[in-house]
């Protein structure tokens, strides 16, 4: 049973059920894979063994929930990660910063309350950009996050401890945040299918804020169905959360228990019943110059394959999207250096020693602890909120914001005729090697271009793999934006891609770890 | 437009950030240079904003349509405040210690 690590959760889930293996094996699988894998991954901060070990007893002493009680613990036994800013009570929240290196968080984030109830037993938290700040996980006080299928390259970012820790098969699932493609860009980058759910249907209560109108929690998995299982524990309102969107305010918030059937019905029935009627846009704007000819080919190649099985294809313009990168850049990080004021020295985290006077410790606290690319985004946003800027920087970005909502509005009204959902790549590039663009901070924030727009307008979006590039046999992600609320929608289709679409395989860089052994 | 050194100190003040903690003479000169001509190449990236025509266009500060309504005023008692000042780097009788002020 060592190799229960590489099972979907799906499966582990039905197999922990019937008693054929049980939560400590499962626990025991990921941990020697996490032992193998670790030194050369790096996705972990943490590793929580002896708890996770101990809790594996307790459940397995109880057994498996009853039949009828099973719907309330559908992770029951699964070995899972969170990345490193989502609270898990008593154990260490870094942020990947050095001035959150030793806070101990004393509550539970709302979605890990969730997962816990929901059965989910927690073995990491795993390694990111320092406070989600980055695209590659290279801006970490822990180090690079090294890529599963090439560790010389890097696995996105900023939950790209994550995606990297899912795919190497240390965990059958984690939780990400998602500013920019954070979720979606790792999960594209490393060949794992990756969850933004709409603004305001995941509580961030407990996960610390970057950009507050900006920020969601998500699933990695290791497949669409996998990815709606997590989705359905974490999703719903929150009155903990002031942006959770409370469904008798938003009628179109539909229920997220519709989403695993929904995945399981785009999995069963032939595609073609599936795709019926189901209008699909190509963004032009997204597909256009910039994107590397491997990406394009091969993220173009399950689109042909949709409209084979009977979907329609559209193409669609969303003529604002060229100013999305410097309006996200503009708004995200002022809140960014917002919601960051609050990292003082007084209240937790890092305290520089011996300040001359108040003052000295706000700036020797925050300049110590903070890394190169937070400070930036510090400066970026506070520039932009400056007297003199606001309105020709921060309120002019606003105002483009809404413009391209409109764009969304319109290519997705289906009452006009409007498509179901618009498919485009997530990331120009397959994962680059590691240092690449390191003295290059505008490049780097050009490489989210294809992400962004989708935090900015609030929609969803789900990232799965569409293969691997020619080139450099990398994997290309494909990025499935739908309508708000309707992530069900967007499995269920994500599912039939998943079909159609040849298996990219396991990751071959980190198999002779286990060899080894 | 373009980021002066000036202006990245000044900015720097706001944000209460030392660019240059650790350094000093020509290495935080240069640092601060440095710092300069990269913000000054992001922001004149941002300009592309000025082309946009956004006249009448309200602006959205939030994805969210509606404002969170009011809930009932009610008082709970999660954690202690233990629990909650044991994350402080310094304290003192259930009071966060800084230095003095006056």
């Amino acid at each position: 049973m060592s190799d229960l690590y590489r099972m979907s959760l799906a499966a582990l889930v039905k197999g922990l059920k019937n008693k054929e293996y049980s939560v400590t094996e499962a626990v025991k699988s990921c941990l020697a894979r996490i032992e193998a894998t670790e030194p050369r991954l790096n996705a972990c901060i943490s590793v929580l063994g002896e708890q996770a070990l101990a809790r594996a007893a307790e459940m397995d002493a109880q057994g498996p929930p009853a039949a009828n009680a099973a719907e309330a613990a559908p992770l029951w036994g699964v070995p899972m990660g969170l990345k490193d800013i989502i609270s898990l009570k008593g154990c260490r929240n870094t942020c990947a910063s050095r001035f959150m290196e030793d806070f101990v968080p004393f509550y539970d984030a709302e979605v890990t309350a969730r997962l816990k109830k929901a059965g989910a037993v927690f073995l990491v938290k795993n390694n990111l950009d320092e406070f989600a700040m980055g695209s590659t996980t290279e801006n970490s006080c822990f180090g690079r996050v090294g890529n599963p299928w090439d560790l010389g390259r890097v696995s996105g970012g900023s939950s790209g401890g994550s995606a990297a820790s899912v795919v190497a098969g240390q965990v059958f699932a984690s939780l990400g945040t998602d500013t920019g493609g954070s979720i979606r860009q790792p999960a594209a980058m490393t060949g794992c299918v990756g969850l933004k759910p709409t603004y305001g249907r995941v509580s961030r209560y407990g996960v610390v804020a970057f950009g507050s109108s900006f920020d969601q929690v998500g699933p990695l998995a290791r497949n669409v169905e996998d990815c709606a299982r997590v989705f359905e524990v974490i999703a719903g309102p929150d009155h903990k959360d002031a942006a959770s969107a409370r469904t008798d305010l938003y009628p179109d918030n539909l229920p997220e228990q519709d989403c695993l059937d929904k995945t399981l019905e785009g999995k069963g029935k032939e595609p073609g019943d599936v795709l019926k009627g189901v209008r699909i846009g190509v963004p032009e704007e997204f597909w256009g110059a910039g994107l590397d000819a491997e990406v394009e080919g091969c993220a173009m190649s399950p689109l042909k394959k949709l409209e084979e099985h009977g979907a329609t294809l559209l193409p669609v313009s969303l003529p604002s999207q060229k100013y999305a990168l410097a309006v996200y850049y503009i708004m995200s990080s002022a809140e960014a250096s917002t919601n960051l004021a609050r990292f003082d020295g007084v209240r937790y985290g890092r305290r520089a020693r011996q300040p001359k006077d108040l003052l000295d410790l706000y700036y020797s606290s925050r300049s110590q602890g903070f890394g190169e690319e937070v400070q930036r985004r510090i400066m970026l946003g506070t520039f932009a909120l400056s007297a003199g800027y606001y309105d020709a920087y921060y309120r002019k970005a606003a105002q483009i914001r809404r413009l391209l909502r409109n764009d969304f509005d319109r290519a997705l009204d289906l009452a006009s005729g409007g498509c179901h959902v618009l498919l485009a790549p997530a990331s120009p590039k397959t994962a680059w090697t590691a240092g690449l663009y390191e003295a290059d901070p505008l490049t780097t924030y050009k490489m989210d271009l294809l992400t962004i727009t989708l935090n900015l307008v609030g929609l969803p979006g789900l990232c799965l793999p569409a293969g691997l590039g020619k080139e450099t046999k990398m994997p290309v992600g494909l990025q499935i934006m739908g309508r708000p609320f309707d992530e069900a929608a967007m499995l269920r289709l994500g599912a039939v891609i998943e079909r159609l679409t040849p298996d990219i395989g396991l990751p071959g860089a980190l198999d002779g770890a286990l060899d080894e052994r | 437009m373009s980021v002066s050194k000036e202006r990245v100190l000044y900015t720097s003040r706001l944000g209460r950030l030392n660019l240059t903690e650790g350094l000093d003479g020509a290495e935080a000169d240069a640092k601060l240079e440095e710092f300069a001509r990269r913000m000054d190449e992001i922001v004149g990236y941002m300009d592309i904003l000025q082309e946009a025509d956004t006249t009448g266009i309200e602006p959205m500060f939030s994805p969210m349509s509606l404002a969170a309504p009011p809930r009932p005023d009610e008082v709970l008692q999660e954690y202690g405040r233990e629990e909650v000042m044991a994350g402080a780097p310094e304290q003192s009788d259930g009071f966060f210690v800084v230095p003095r002020v006056l």
